[in-house]
């Protein structure tokens, strides 16, 4: 396996620019002498290593910075965002250098070189810092080829046994003083090279340098590439059995809330944060039926129940407890009103006929597990104040108020402003049917007889109408002698439509969105129809519509046509 | 005819901010710009139709922001999402009549845009509302006027409000 290597030179000072305006030179001080300078001030003099009053002294302007450790990090957060862009595997090797494996399938020199430019060019375009990148099948070898880019034709180094070891120090951080140690050590003793360090032995070097040494061999020696490393792909979960049908929610939330903390404990030892908790849920439901004589019988029939929920933020025990509290109370209440008998028909009848009813087992899973390092706390936090206050309110709402009642709207592909919509709860995991990711467009676009203006047959063109009504209200589209216009057998009106009557509930509830018409209306234009079909695999297609956009001399409406009547659907 | 001459005393410190904070005023109202602190903490109508509002969303609506609508029904959501307003931070509440009004006191708490549909709301429960609103320094839409509470939202100030936000 690849990888490639991302080196910014000068790091330390490049970070600087942080918190100095454009253009003031700057240094930062250790011990009275300068540590580091910006361009600025190395123009006017000032150089590393000289003391401060001298520096001062050719620069009476110089801003003295405090030295911030954390500075060339917290700055190297940008590069390493930029770098997510190219690939999800990137690691830091210390603040300016980077690496990340190129991917084992596609490992060629053409891909390489590709994936090489977009990285300089997603730094560039994020940082606007020029950076480079080399690739090598070890991170030596790469390494090799970012110190080449400096040098002239004939001192470049073609093998990683003649690289020197003052090269590698950049690798390392100046506070890791061990191997700083033993590259003073062994450039003393004439140790210059790799190769000639691995002549010298390991087994010398260990006993020498210890630790250090250790370290150097696993750079030099083991060849080692990152891999990909990716979450095993089980899920996290508990499940509970109950021996008899419970159908107090409390009593389960009662028992699950150790197995909940078990779940939280388990998911922080896998390091990873689950963004969806699927609930599944087995209930027993009795449900009544006519035997063979024709007498009603109560039977009990045992059900499944499933819903995913996405998950924000890495939950609590108490998050998961309540969101399954809320859960079951929400499948009690729903299959309670399909229940044949009520409430007090039961304490009627006597302990013995009572049929079953209430949840017989239950499994909690996390779901969608990703590695607990990309859903860290960004430097700012991931989430503003606001939002999290607004994320709040929507959840105790939500608990407050009961299904069905707080909601996220979503809008799918699809023909027409109705069907497109879709309601789910609050926090309710989006799934999304597999041709909403097809892309066909996309996918298409380089083929010779792709129209980007072609759209599916029977999809409503133009923008969408500002009011729809989830439930059509009636009217009908009159021709100058008073018929109604129908569609013929080919898709085409019957006649020009001249009216739109709307009866007497169609105005009230139009008056209450502010919509103002009269019982009849002289049609200006009209648009379309769009025809959709029924199913073809139906043998007596009945769900077949027309839309029809008819302009008033004050609105715009949508109309549909299905079975043979026609109804006002939308306003513009 | 004798020439008089009155000599203006010249103005101190504060008089003079005081004149150009009038300037900014007069010149914000010509050009329909308000700044944001002029439109928080206020509660708004509009004129009832879905259009006004969507145009109005798409103005106020900042990226990340989360914005929540009462009662609102037979809402145009595709138009809404053409006209780039972002459903994935956008809560639809529809709570039973009676609890209404509490459950917009919570909303205007949590949420910095809350729309609220024609909804009925006793005039104390109105004034209430707005007071949580001022202290929050929250924004509500209202699709009615509330009678000596909302102010008439105004497009011209919208328009500018969108235009200062692309600039800023």
């Amino acid at each position: 396996m690849s990888v490639i290597i991302v080196c910014i030179p000068k790091w330390e000072t490049n970070v600087l620019v942080l918190d100095v305006l454009p253009g003031m030179p700057a240094v930062t001080v250790k011990r009275g002498r300068i540590q580091e300078a910006t361009l600025e001030a190395t123009k006017q003099g000032v150089e590393k290593g000289m003391r401060l009053t001298l520096a001062q002294h050719l620069c009476p302007y110089l801003e003295v910075l405090p030295v911030d450790k954390s500075r060339e990090q917290r700055a190297f957060t940008t590069v390493m965002e930029a770098l997510d862009e190219v690939t999800p595997f990137a690691q830091v090797i210390r603040p300016g250098i980077a690496l990340f494996p190129v991917p084992p399938q596609q490992d060629t020199v053409e891909y390489r070189e590709q994936l090489v430019e977009a990285t300089i060019d997603a730094i560039a375009s994020k940082t606007g810092t020029e950076s480079y990148a080399a690739w090598g099948q070890t991170i030596l070898e790469a390494w090799l080829q970012l110190e080449n880019y400096h040098c002239a034709a004939q001192q470049r180094i073609t093998q990683v046994e003649d690289l020197p070891l003052a090269s590698l120090r950049s690798l390392f951080t100046a506070e890791d003083l061990n191997l700083q140690t033993v590259f003073s050590e062994l450039l003393l003793l004439g140790v210059e090279t790799i190769g000639e360090v691995k002549a010298l032995g390991w087994d010398n070097l260990t006993t020498r340098f210890g630790l250090a040494a250790q370290t150097l061999r696993k750079l030099v020696e083991e060849n080692w590439v990152p891999g990909y490393k990716l979450v095993e792909p089980t899920e996290v979960s508990f499940s509970l059995e109950f021996a008899n049908p419970v159908e107090d929610p409390l009593l389960i939330v009662g028992q699950t809330l150790g197995q909940a903390q078990k779940l939280i404990a388990k998911l922080q030892g896998k390091q990873v944060s689950p963004q969806g908790l699927c609930i599944s849920a087995q209930m027993l439901i009795p449900t009544q039926v006519c035997n063979s004589l024709g007498e009603v019988e109560t039977q009990v029939e045992e059900i499944s129940l499933q819903r995913s929920w996405a998950v924000f933020d890495f939950p609590t025990a108490s998050e998961v407890t309540s969101r399954l509290q809320w859960q079951l109370q929400a499948w009690l209440q729903t299959q309670q009103r399909k229940l044949p008998l009520t409430s007090e028909d039961y304490s009627e009848q006597t302990v013995n006929q009572l049929p079953s009813f209430g949840f017989t087992g239950l499994t909690v899973e996390a779901t969608c597990l990703t590695p607990i390092a990309e859903t860290t706390q960004k430097l700012w936090g991931n989430r503003s104040a606001s939002e999290i206050r607004a994320l709040d309110t929507a959840t105790k709402l939500q608990a407050k108020l009961g299904q069905g009642q707080v909601l996220q709207v979503k809008v799918r592909s699809g023909w027409d402003p109705l069907s497109r919509v879709e309601y789910r709860e609050w926090g309710e995991q989006v799934v999304n049917a597999a041709w909403e990711d097809w892309n066909l467009k996309e996918k298409h676009r380089d083929h010779p007889t792709y129209n980007s203006q072609c759209q599916w047959w029977g999809k409503v063109s133009g923008e969408a109408p500002s009011i729809v009504f989830t439930q059509a209200l009636p009217a009908c589209l009159l021709t100058g002698d008073r018929e109604v216009v129908q569609l013929k057998e080919t898709g085409l009106l019957t006649a020009v439509p001249t009216y739109l009557q709307l009866p007497a509930e169609t105005l009230r509830k139009l008056s209450s969105k502010a919509v103002f018409l009269t019982e009849n209306q002289p049609v200006t234009e009209v648009y379309g129809p769009w025809v959709q079909l029924g199913g073809w695999w139906e043998p007596n297609p009945t769900k077949g519509k027309a839309w029809l956009r008819v302009k008033t001399n004050e609105y715009e409406l949508l109309l549909v046509l299905q079975n043979k009547s026609w109804q006002l659907v939308g306003i513009w | 005819m004798s020439l008089q001459v009155v000599e203006q005393e010249p103005l101190n410190k504060e008089q003079r901010l005081a004149k150009a904070r009038l300037q900014l005023v007069k010149t914000e109202n010509q050009l329909g710009v308000s700044p944001n602190d002029a439109l928080n903490g206020k509660v708004w109508h509009l004129d009832g139709s879905h259009r006004s509002l969507i145009n109005t969303l798409q103005c106020l609506q900042n990226p990340q922001q989360w914005v929540c609508a009462l009662g609102v029904e037979d809402f145009g959501w595709v138009a809404a999402a053409e006209a780039g307003i972002d459903l994935e931070h956008f809560l639809l509440v529809k709570p039973p009549a009676d609890k209404a009004g509490e459950v917009l006191g919570q909303l205007v708490d949590g949420f910095e845009v809350t729309i609220c549909a024609p909804i009925f709301l006793r005039p104390a429960e109105q004034r209430r509302i707005a007071a949580k609103v001022r202290q929050r320094k929250n924004l509500l839409l209202t699709m009615l006027p509330w009678v000596g509470v909302s102010r008439s939202w105004n497009s011209n100030a919208t328009s500018g409000f969108s235009e200062l936000r692309q600039v800023g």
